[in-house]
């Protein structure tokens, strides 16, 4: 089973401008929290398409087992050199992209 | 504390504003404390309950617990202390607060294990952190600080992590009550919404975590329905807690 992480980035020097840039944020983000073994495990998959560049708001999709594994990694995060302090909130969860994009990213 | 056989983490969120001493009455009403005083400065040692905040709070929501708590605004720290070592046994929980670090550090030195808490907004100070080791050592009280870990310097993070995995898990191995704050800095860019923390929490191995978004509402009633629904007692809780004055950043 598959879970979507509807998330929002905050940077103090602005937000990545693209899905590319974001999905580079991301897996370095992951990486660093529960590394590349507790990533592959996890199931943790960007999404490029799915991100807004002007909101910052995205949505990664993770194993329904991984899934606490990858909100920890994502609630670690706290700078990065490109774009200084930062901080992911993740604005829901759900079981579904159609509902998660319904009740988080509208 | 003496509630035996239940395990109490309280973990609160907290982004400090003006109006601290009203969070931390709001604060400990929502957490159960239904016989609690607080005392400023310790100028209102020997009339008896001081200035007294006793409340009923919403406290039926776990079976068999009524703490009873002590909440010390200690600037002179020969008198915090007297208060602790006097009313140790009267009272389930006994927290420090102080703005000042030298007050705390006196507490941690000679207070010891009598004292249960350091309060959100001064644990952030050296003193306060080496009161959360100095309790951790007595295993009267762990504070599980989430800013700690974001801002300890990334090559040194792993340790802060591990530390508090292995502290989650001396506790939950010891089934007696325990009080666990996590206090989080004031820096928005920091603080961190408590679904998250309890995501953290769990991944380094605590159970049962129910996250609790504004303090407007109990946790505990959303804790016993969690637990009824899933046919476990009422006991072994973890809440955790925020004050939520993050919006409007």
């Amino acid at each position: 089973m598959a879970r979507y992480i509807v998330f929002k980035i905050i940077g103090e020097k602005g937000i990545p401008a693209s899905g590319d840039a974001a999905r580079s944020l991301f897996d370095r983000t992951v990486n660093n929290g529960i590394g590349l073994l507790g990533s592959a495990t996890s199931g943790y998959h960007f999404m490029k398409d799915e991100y807004g560049p002007k909101t910052g708001i995205g949505m990664v999709k993770a194993a329904s087992s991984g899934l606490t594994s990858v909100r920890a990694a994502l609630a670690l995060a706290s700078s990065d050199q490109e774009f200084g302090k930062l901080r992911i909130d993740v604005l829901g969860v759900s079981g579904t992209m159609k509902k998660a994009r319904e009740k988080f990213m509208k | 504390m003496s509630v035996s056989g239940s395990v109490c983490f309280i973990i609160v969120v907290c982004q400090p504003a003006d109006g601290t001493r009203e969070q931390l009455v709001r604060e400990c009403e929502m957490l159960g404390f239904t016989n609690f005083c607080f005392l400023d400065y310790c100028d209102d040692i020997g009339k008896g309950r001081g200035k007294n905040q006793e409340s009923e709070g919403p406290t039926a929501a776990i079976p068999g617990s009524s703490f009873s708590g002590l909440v010390i605004f200690a600037e002179n720290s020969g008198k915090a202390l007297k208060v602790v070592r006097d009313n140790r046994k009267d009272y389930d929980f006994i927290a420090i607060a102080s703005e000042k670090e030298e007050v705390l550090t006196e507490c941690v030195v000679e207070g010891g294990g009598a004292i249960d808490a350091i309060l959100p907004d001064f644990s952030r100070t050296k003193a306060g952190k080496d009161l959360v080791r100095s309790c951790a050592k007595t295993g009267t009280a762990l504070f599980l600080d989430f800013s700690q870990i974001l801002n300890a310097p990334a090559y040194f993070r792993h340790v802060v992590v591990r530390r508090m995995g292995e502290a989650v898990e001396r506790l939950q191995v010891k089934n007696d009550a325990k009080l666990v704050i996590a206090s989080v800095t004031p820096d928005f860019m920091l603080l961190r919404s408590p679904s998250e923390l309890s995501a953290f929490f769990q991944h380094v191995g605590m159970r049962d975590v129910v996250a609790q978004d504004s303090i407007g509402e109990t946790p505990l009633s959303i804790l016993k329905s969690n637990r009824e629904r899933r046919g476990l007692p009422a006991l072994g809780v973890r809440i955790i807690l925020t004050n939520k004055t993050n919006e409007g950043v």
